[in-house]
């Protein structure tokens, strides 16, 4: 912990009584004082009041004088099977992705610090894909995949195969918007695990070299063990973007076809603003906040053991 | 040396041409005819035209939905950025008892999803008729935005020498005027992260503004999103309105990157 020594010396600059010392003397919590109201009205106050909303019967029909049901719809939550398929798909999304992002973005990472010519080019472009808005990669893809009039099927029919209506067959759907997510994000492990690799110390590698170690063996046994925290850290940012995804599905197939790729996002924006069932959409968001709190509370105890 | 790394420049070429294929085809697209961009085999001669562009500006009120969107990025930045420095500053100079709890709030603000925000937000927002304002948009983007900025001005001030502040106030400068004079110019870099990020989530964001604006307060992504239609998917100006979404944003990358990868990496290396 910090040790804070500065707060006799600078109480003598000024003098006692004053006004300016009073300040002084609580100023470390006048500083937080703006940033903690904010985040109390715009944080603290709306997750209480999903609270609020979920133990009452909230519809379009009854917005001005809702029933108080109590846990009624938490306990449809836990009933209901589209939540857990949700989950199940979130998971997949999760986990398939991430993996995806991490095994290309290290091995771009690689390729590309070892590049001697046109390392900064290189490195510019391939950043490009997580600058573009959600929302138009979304319907960049969507234009790609289309049935009629995309170039990935014009592509497949000049291979000589069949069209595929990629967006709208069950068994391809989510595949296709992990692969979406994996073009725009593959970018974010890239960059960071780049500068990762930049900074570690250089005397590891030549020991390695020196030591007779192939580039397989040096990899393995210096550079993952040197990067372990960097690796860790880009995992845990990269997993709460994808936790967090809509745009790109919402735009790209709407949770469809059928409930194909609803994600947990897509099932509590379709429960609560098309169905209009807020008391249900409280109930699932609950639920949601609680399962990041844990994931949240983990990645922290791994972050600060790494340290 | 190229010879050696074959390898490595095969992949990363390959890698190259799928990252930057999609965004080049859509950009491509945007200046054929509104026609010739449904054709198939697509059509690689042609003679550039602005058509869909004035179709975007001529069909929705492009500028104005422009502006909702750059007024609600610069209010919202500003304000995570005035009072998250403040907040970060405070965090990283003094002790406070609690702060292993305070570091889990301010991470688990940053790591909330905030699909969980919007219903609450629409209910609130309806009960004063403040639903469809950019004043209200903007404090919903500031609660993505300000425990970011906290989250990365905390890390940046942190890692600032505290001997240069002890050395100004026994040089007889208050608190403030060692604040302001000494560690403001030394935090610079950090406010220009900060600000990249915020500035760049505020741009791209779509949830919020799809479910908590109508006609008045709709920003570019939204209206990009309305393109898509249950009968027909007008390509040629969907091509055009996700150019102009890209544009600014690859010249902005292009300008900031050194500052881009240090905001990214911060908390990640070291």
């Amino acid at each position: 912990m910090r040790q804070n020594k500065m707060m006799p010396t600078s109480n003598r600059a000024l003098g006692k009584g004053s006004i300016l010392t009073w300040l002084d003397e609580r100023i470390r919590i006048l500083l937080l004082m703006p940033a903690f109201i904010i985040m109390v009205l715009i944080f603290c106050y709306p997750v209480g009041y999903t609270f609020y909303l979920s133990v009452h019967d909230w519809t379009f029909f009854t917005l001005t004088d809702p029933p108080f049901i109590g846990l009624q719809h938490l306990l449809n939550v836990f009933q209901d099977t589209s939540f857990y398929m949700s989950m199940f798909r979130t998971a997949m999304y999760v986990g398939v992705g991430v993996f995806l992002q991490l095994f290309f973005g290290f091995t771009l990472a690689l390729a590309v610090n070892r590049m001697k010519l046109g390392h900064g080019m290189a490195t510019t472009l391939l950043v490009l894909p997580m600058m573009v808005t959600p929302v138009v990669v979304g319907l960049m893809w969507k234009f790609i995949l289309d049935y009629n009039f995309g170039i990935f099927n014009y592509i497949l029919t000049l291979l000589g195969f069949e069209k595929l209506a990629i967006l709208s067959t069950n068994s391809l759907a989510l595949p296709s918007i992990i692969m979406v997510d994996t073009w725009q994000w593959t970018s974010f492990m890239f960059i960071t695990l780049l500068a990762g690799l930049k900074s570690l110390p250089n005397e590891a590698f030549e020991a390695a070299k020196i030591d007779g170690a192939t580039g397989w063996q040096t990899i393995r046994h210096v550079t993952i063990p040197l990067m372990k925290r960097v690796i860790i850290v880009s995992l845990v940012l990269r997993t709460a973007g994808s936790i967090k995804v809509f745009d790109q599905i919402f735009v790209l197939t709407g949770g469809g076809p059928g409930t194909a790729t609803e994600t947990t996002s897509i099932l509590l924006h379709r429960k609560a603003f098309v169905d209009f069932d807020f008391g249900y959409g409280s109930a699932l968001a609950i639920v949601l906040t609680v399962i990041v709190g844990i994931i949240c509370w983990f990645a922290i105890r791994s972050l600060y053991s790494e340290k | 040396m190229i010879r050696k790394n074959g390898w490595g420049y095969g992949y990363v070429s390959i890698a190259l041409i799928i990252f930057l294929f999609p965004i080049f085809w859509v950009m491509f697209t945007s200046i054929k005819t509104p026609v010739q961009a449904f054709q198939i085999p697509p059509v690689w001669m042609f003679k550039p035209t602005f058509e869909n562009y004035s179709i975007v500006f001529s069909k929705q009120p492009f500028l104005y939905y422009f502006l909702n969107s750059l007024i609600v990025t610069v209010l919202s930045t500003a304000l995570s950025l005035f009072v998250g420095t403040l907040a970060g500053y405070s965090l990283a100079r003094f002790r406070i008892r609690g702060q292993k709890w305070i570091s889990f709030a301010v991470f688990f603000t940053k790591m909330f999803p905030p699909i969980v925000l919007v219903v609450p937000f629409f209910v609130i927002f309806r009960q004063f008729g403040g639903t469809d304002n950019l004043y209200t948009l903007t404090l919903a983007y500031t609660s993505f935005n300000l425990p970011f900025v906290i989250w990365l001005m905390w890390g940046f001030l942190k890692e600032l020498p505290e001997s240069l502040e002890e050395a100004a106030s026994i040089d007889g400068a208050s608190r403030f005027g060692a604040m302001w004079r000494i560690m403001l110019p030394l935090a610079k870099p950090g406010f220009a992260v900060s600000a990249i990020f915020a500035a760049m989530n505020s741009w791209n964001e779509f949830l919020f503004a799809l479910n908590l604006t109508g006609t008045q307060a709709k920003t570019l992504p939204v209206m990009a999103a309305n393109f898509v239609t249950q009968e027909a998917i007008l390509w040629g100006p969907v091509t055009a309105t996700g150019t102009m979404l890209m544009i600014p944003l690859f010249i902005f990358t292009l300008l900031v990157q050194k500052h881009l990868v240090k905001g990214l990496t911060m908390g990640a290396v070291k």
